[in-house]
Order: structure tokens, then C-alpha cells, then sequence
């Protein structure tokens, strides 16, 4: 990976983080054959989320800090900051075979009683971001943010045989998911 | 990392409708976010959102699936006007002169975001969430409109733009990522397999082969060694040029995982029985493209109907239903050559299926059922049915209480016949329960409602007041017509021990008695009034 950029500091991000910026990086990875790492996720200590029983139904908007302890492989630690429950519908989440597995994102998914779990859903990681921007002549370009802390937010709607959410982060060959946060609802 | 839960909760703000298509929950949900608009600018942002909204929409794919989608602009006002721009970009001579500036804007959306001009990002994404899950908490896709007029944009899990006149164009390149899962189609690593990238070289098997030779679409290298682009001139690689057919095809797919275009069906239940020998209506009202590529198709037990293609509604006679269950199917199948994946006729199918039950005997359906009192001491029961030609007979029950039954007539009906008429000429007061027993030739039967008749100026009703220390009675009854009114007493163990006839009258009774010299315990007194009989309990101590 060719990193041309330099570490420094931004006075103007409420939180204060190295960054790291990457311009058109060059190697390339594999998305095929997607699976889930199963054997980290017995190493997760359990976490309990108190969903009451008036968030079950609704569509839950959860808040997580997140925080990078190592960077190679890249590990998180997540702690649940806000929960919000709103009435309303999701539609369905795209199955899971359609998510191709990204750098930029985190992935969730809930495990109904029963072991059934539902459609990877993802979202983008806080401290990974690459992000696109206008550049001349049409042309667009990107930037990849790295910072050691932030907020996570999800989205999903919970059902009552809804048990268990796990977090995943992609594989550092982007070949599988691996789990970062387990949590019984 | 120890942190204190909390549930929070924002602001409610002013959400204005775009555009509404329908039913939110089978529509798309774009949400266009103000920031940097004072309160005072906020019909500038409706305009702005609805200018990037046209936009949008005026682009294929978008533009001829523009009824999937409802759009909605939430308008949060901020403190100040315009957007952050620090001044501190490595790039800021891209700026073209713009000042440095630093208003209170709601969302903190800065230029100069990891020292990039032209990088337009909202920093207070904290708030950006909680006013989403606030207004319009199923949203499907956002874009942050930002109140400055210069260039200025990014992606991410939610596009921004500023509202310089070419900014719109990398929202909606960001919503080919966010929406519909493509992959930039110039030289950045890391997003893998993707509709529109692919290390396949060979046409036979590269996944959009359906699509080579047609405008201009084949296998160009991306200029990362190994990836390959559909297209050399695609909105994935140059704002302000369209989606490619591989890019369209992707979008298109999206929209129909999201959206059902068999929108509203009718019935409204997917199972039932024929309860008559009149035709069933079905109903759909597909979601249709424009211009329309949506074809409607209606199955009855499996077998296209020809005669009903197109039709959003069609009518199936009785005599078409097969004994048992039947299935009526209506498909709305779109043949758009937005998708070279899904041929026209196997393509994006939705449909729904009835599964109607066709008994061999049809059940006795009691479509009316009423009566009234027509003279002191006497009731008519009309009744209708459907289905005559299934019926055996009724039976006509009446009840003075309204649960305990007794058969008062049995009717066989002339062949065909369907509406019928019954007299009781000896009705209970004050009030009479009647209900039909519908015998049908399978030997079922059935009970209808229970009918409760009372003459509406009958003003009946009787009191008995006891002292039962000292073995005194009160009987009193009030008549509003002549009846034949009489008391009895008897002791539990059935032997009549006192008798009052009051004769024929239509006065009110005050009848005071006493049971001295009976031995202590349980009496019952019997009332009769007319044909009805009344009991009550009596105490003597």
C-alpha cells in the first residue's frame, strides 16, 4: 500500500486524532468466498444491552463509542452510549451474499432465539473513513481518514425473538468478517 | 472504556414533502438535511433540495423509477449561515478565493475536512443521526445539503453537497455506493468485487457479458493492476456523465429489492372461501416505470389468462372455481432494458397469490335477519339467505333469557326460495330471544345472530321487596297492556302454599302479603304475567 500521506493533527475535529491520508492506494483485494470468523467470537466477553421491552417493534438507533487498541490486525473496543427507540418500519436489508466487504465498513447483524440470524447489514467505520470529493474536470478523488476514536451509530429494527447482536469488522484480506462487539439484547 | 447509557432525544423539525408516491413503506425514502440555513433561509433550502431533488430524478435510472421513491427535506435551522472553511487545506488554492469563515452551523459541515478543500464533510455526525432518527427514522438514503455556494461534496455513509450549481453531481455518485453498492470505476483500491468492477478478464464469464457491445460497454482496466470497468465514461468515474448500462442495471436491481410494485391488492386477504355463486373481483394496482415497461399478468390455477393481461382487475365467475383450493395469481413483471441480467418475462416479478376454497356445498349465508314485535303478544322474524338451493330447513328458537333455547318451529323451504317469514304468536316479556338454526344439505348447520325483541312502549316490569325477619312481602308489577297477571308461592319443596289471581288488568299491582305461621327457610314465588312466567327467590326467618 503506497501511503504518500503524513500524520498531523486537525484544530477543527471535535475530537483530536491522528490521521493518516491516503491517495490512491494501489493494491488490491479479493472480496470472494466471504465467511464469518466464528472463533474470535467465543473470545468476546458478552455484553448486555438492556433493550426494555417497549424498544422491541421499533426501529433502534444505537449509539456506540468505539476506540482502535491495536493496528495490526486492527482491534476495537466498543462501548454502547445512546439507545433510542422510534416507531417505524426498515425495509428489507439486502441479503447478505449482496455486501461486498469493505475496508471503510463494520457490519452488524442480530441472531434470533433459535441461532437465525439475520441479513448482514453494514455501516461505515468512524475511524476508517475514505472519503470522495470533487476534484478538476469532473473527476473525482478520495481521501482515507484513520482516527483512534469516534462514534459508531447503527441502525436496525428489532423483533421479539431478537436475542443477540454482534459487531463484525472485515478481515484485514477482506475475505471474512470478524467480530469486535457481542452483546445479548 | 466505561460509559454511562443513556437514551436520548432531539428536536422534531419541520419535515417538507418533496415528493410523496405512495405508501412509505413501499417507497424509497430520500431525505435531503439543511445545514448551514438560518431559519430565515430555510424556503431557500426547500428550493435547493428540490432543485438537487429534479436533478436526481431527471438521471436514468432514477428518472423513469421516480414513482418508487418518496423525498422528503428535513429543515434544521442553524445559528449561522453558511459553511466552516478553515482556511488550512494542503489544496487551498483549489478554494478560488473563498474566505475563511466559521459560522454555528447545525451539523459543524466544514471544507478543508483531512486538509482537503473541496472535501465537504459534516463534522457533528452525532447530530445528524439523532435528527434523522427524530423526523424521519426510516429513511432509506441522505444527502446533506450545505448552505454555501461553493464547490464542495464527499461521500461516505451519507453524501454532502454544497449548493454550487455542479455539486449536486457527486451526491448522486455517492448514492451509487450508498444505495446501490457500486464501486468507483477509477483507480482507488479496496472495494473488491462489485456490479461494475472485477478482476475477470474473459468476456465469456465477466459479469456483465449480457452487456458487452452495447453502448460502448466492455472490459477496461481501471488502471489498478488486476480490476476492470465496464464503461470509459461513467458517472462512477466522471461527474456529470450518466450511469452505464452495467451501473444502471445495478440501480434498477436495488430499487426493485427495495420496492414491490404489486402495491395495493384487493382482496385484501390471500385465503378465503366462495361464500355466493357471483363472480369474485381481484384487484391490484401495480407501481408502474416511466414510461411504463410493466407488464400484468392473472393466473388462474396456473393457467395464464390471455384475455386479462394488462388488466389491473378482473372478475372470476362461479363456474370457474374447481371444487377445493383454487389459486389466482396477478404478476406484475417489468421488462425494462435497464436489465440485460433479467430478460423481459423471467425478470423482476412481484406478485400475489389468493388461494380460494370452493366447498362442495356452499355454505348457507344468512345475508338479513330481523324481526318485530306486531301486536301485544306477538313477533314476525324475516330473514334472507344466500345459497337457498344448499339449504335443508331452519329451525326458529326463542329464549326469554337469551342463552337457553327452545325450538318454537321448523320451516322446509320451497326450492329457491330465499327470503322467509316466521310469526311467534306467543312472544316472552318484556323481552324474547329468537335465533335460526340453518341446516344445509351436507348436514352442517349453523346458528345465526341472536335477535332480542321487545315492544320499544312496553313498560313491564315487576319487583318483589321481602322483610324476611318479619315475613312480610312486597309484589309489585307494572303493566302496559292487558295481560293475565298471577302469584304463586312455593315451598322448596314444590308444594303451592299461597295464590294471588289478579284477573285480566293493565294497572299497576302494589300487593302486600305475609307468610306467618310457615315454617323458617326458602320459598319461591312464581309470576306469570301473560304466557311468560317469571321466579324469584323469598327468605323467611
Amino acid at each position: 500500500m503506497l501511503k504518500t500521506g503524513a500524520t498531523f493533527s486537525m484544530k477543527f475535529l471535535k475530537s483530536i486524532f491522528a490521521i493518516v491520508i491516503i491517495f490512491n492506494s494501489s493494491n488490491a483485494c479479493s472480496s470472494a468466498g466471504k465467511t464469518t470468523t466464528a472463533n474470535s467470537k467465543a473470545r468476546l466477553k458478552p455484553e448486555q444491552l438492556d433493550i426494555p421491552d417497549s424498544g422491541f417493534g421499533k426501529i433502534a438507533f444505537l449509539n456506540f463509542a468505539i476506540a482502535r487498541t491495536g493496528s495490526n490486525p486492527r482491534t476495537y473496543t466498543l462501548t454502547l452510549k445512546n439507545k433510542r427507540f422510534v416507531s417505524g418500519q426498515l425495509k428489507e436489508s439486502a441479503s447478505s451474499n449482496t455486501i461486498s466487504i469493505q475496508k471503510e465498513s463494520l457490519y452488524y447483524q442480530l441472531t434470533a432465539t433459535g441461532g437465525t440470524k439475520s441479513a448482514m447489514m453494514t455501516t461505515g467505520n468512524p475511524l476508517y473513513l475514505v472519503l470522495e470529493y470533487p476534484a478538476d474536470n469532473h473527476t473525482l478523488s478520495n481521501a482515507t481518514i484513520e482516527k483512534q476514536q469516534g462514534d459508531l451509530f447503527i441502525r436496525l429494527y428489532l423483533t421479539t425473538n431478537d436475542k443477540y447482536l454482534t459487531i463484525y469488522k472485515p478481515s484485514d484480506n477482506l475475505l471474512s468478517y470478524e467480530p469486535i462487539y457481542y452483546a445479548t439484547l | 472504556m466505561l460509559l454511562p447509557t443513556v437514551e436520548i432525544h432531539a428536536q422534531v423539525f419541520p419535515v417538507q414533502t418533496i415528493t410523496d408516491n405512495g405508501n412509505r413503506t413501499n417507497r424509497i425514502i430520500f431525505v435531503f438535511l439543511s445545514d448551514g440555513y438560518q431559519s430565515s433561509e430555510l424556503q431557500s433550502f426547500y428550493t435547493d433540495a428540490g432543485r438537487l431533488n429534479n436533478n436526481l430524478f431527471s438521471q436514468s435510472p432514477y428518472q423513469q423509477y421516480k414513482n418508487f421513491f418518496n423525498c422528503y427535506a428535513i429543515g434544521v435551522p442553524s445559528a449561522q449561515s453558511g459553511a466552516i472553511h478553515p482556511g488550512n487545506a494542503s489544496d487551498e488554492f483549489s478554494s478560488g478565493g473563498q474566505p475563511v469563515s466559521n459560522p454555528g452551523n447545525y451539523f459543524q459541515s466544514t471544507f478543508d475536512f483531512g486538509s482537503i478543500h473541496r472535501l465537504l464533510y459534516p463534522l457533528n455526525t452525532a447530530g445528524l443521526f439523532s435528527v434523522l432518527a427524530s423526523n424521519v427514522a426510516d429513511y432509506d438514503q441522505v444527502i446533506t445539503v450545505v448552505n454555501s455556494p461553493y464547490y464542495g461534496g464527499s461521500g461516505g455513509s451519507f453524501a454532502t453537497s454544497s449548493v454550487h450549481p455542479n455539486a449536486g453531481e457527486i451526491a448522486i455518485h455517492e448514492l451509487g455506493h450508498s444505495f446501490a453498492g457500486l464501486a468507483d470505476e477509477y483507480a482507488i483500491a479496496g472495494q473488491g468485487e462489485r456490479p461494475n468492477r472485477t478482476a475477470e478478464t474473459n468476456p465469456a464469464l465477466v459479469k456483465w457479458k449480457n452487456w458487452l457491445g452495447i453502448n460502448e460497454v466492455g472490459i477496461y482496466p481501471i488502471g489498478i493492476e488486476g480490476w476492470q470497468r465496464p464503461h470509459q465514461n461513467c458517472k462512477m468515474q466522471f461527474l456529470g456523465a450518466p450511469f452505464c448500462g452495467v451501473c444502471s442495471e445495478a440501480i434498477t436491481d436495488r430499487i426493485h429489492q427495495l420496492v414491490n410494485m404489486v402495491d395495493v391488492y384487493t382482496p385484501a386477504s390471500s385465503s378465503f372461501s366462495v361464500v355466493t355463486k357471483s363472480a369474485q373481483s381481484f384487484s391490484v394496482s401495480p407501481l408502474y416505470s416511466i414510461p411504463s415497461t410493466m407488464t400484468v399478468n392473472w393466473y388462474l390455477n396456473g393457467v395464464l389468462m390471455p384475455a386479462a393481461i394488462n388488466q389491473t382487475s378482473i372478475s372470476v365467475p362461479f363456474v370457474s372455481w374447481s371444487t377445493g383450493n383454487n389459486t389466482v395469481k396477478a404478476e406484475v413483471v417489468d421488462n425494462t432494458n435497464f436489465s440485460k441480467l433479467y430478460l423481459p418475462a423471467s425478470g423482476y416479478v412481484n406478485s400475489i397469490t389468493w388461494t380460494v376454497n370452493r366447498s362442495v356445498v356452499l355454505p348457507i349465508v344468512l345475508k338479513s335477519f330481523s324481526g318485530k314485535i306486531t301486536s301485544p303478544s306477538a313477533a314476525t322474524l324475516n330473514w334472507e339467505i344466500s345459497n337457498p338451493e344448499e339449504l335443508l330447513g331452519f329451525d326458529v328458537e326463542k329464549s326469554s333469557n337469551g342463552y337457553d333455547f327452545t325450538r318454537v318451529g321448523s320451516m322446509i323451504p320451497e326450492p329457491g326460495k330465499s327470503i322467509f317469514s316466521f310469526t311467534d304468536s306467543k312472544i316472552y316479556l318484556p323481552v324474547s330471544y329468537y335465533r335460526l338454526k340453518m341446516k344445509d344439505k351436507d348436514g352442517n348447520s349453523t346458528y345465526s345472530n341472536v335477535l332480542k325483541l321487545s315492544n320499544p312502549n312496553d313498560k313491564f316490569y315487576y319487583k318483589l321487596y321481602q322483610d324476611a325477619g318479619a315475613r312480610r312481602y312486597q309484589f309489585i308489577c307494572q303493566l302496559s297492556n292487558v295481560q293475565n297477571v298471577s302469584l304463586q308461592i312455593f315451598s322448596i319443596d314444590g308444594k303451592e302454599i299461597f295464590r294471588k289471581n289478579f284477573g285480566q288488568t293493565s294497572n299497576q299491582i302494589d300487593f302486600q302479603f305475609a307468610l306467618g305461621g310457615k315454617p323458617a327457610g326458602i320459598y319461591f314465588a312464581k309470576i306469570r304475567v301473560g304466557a311468560s312466567e317469571y321466579t324469584a327467590g323469598m327468605l323467611a326467618n
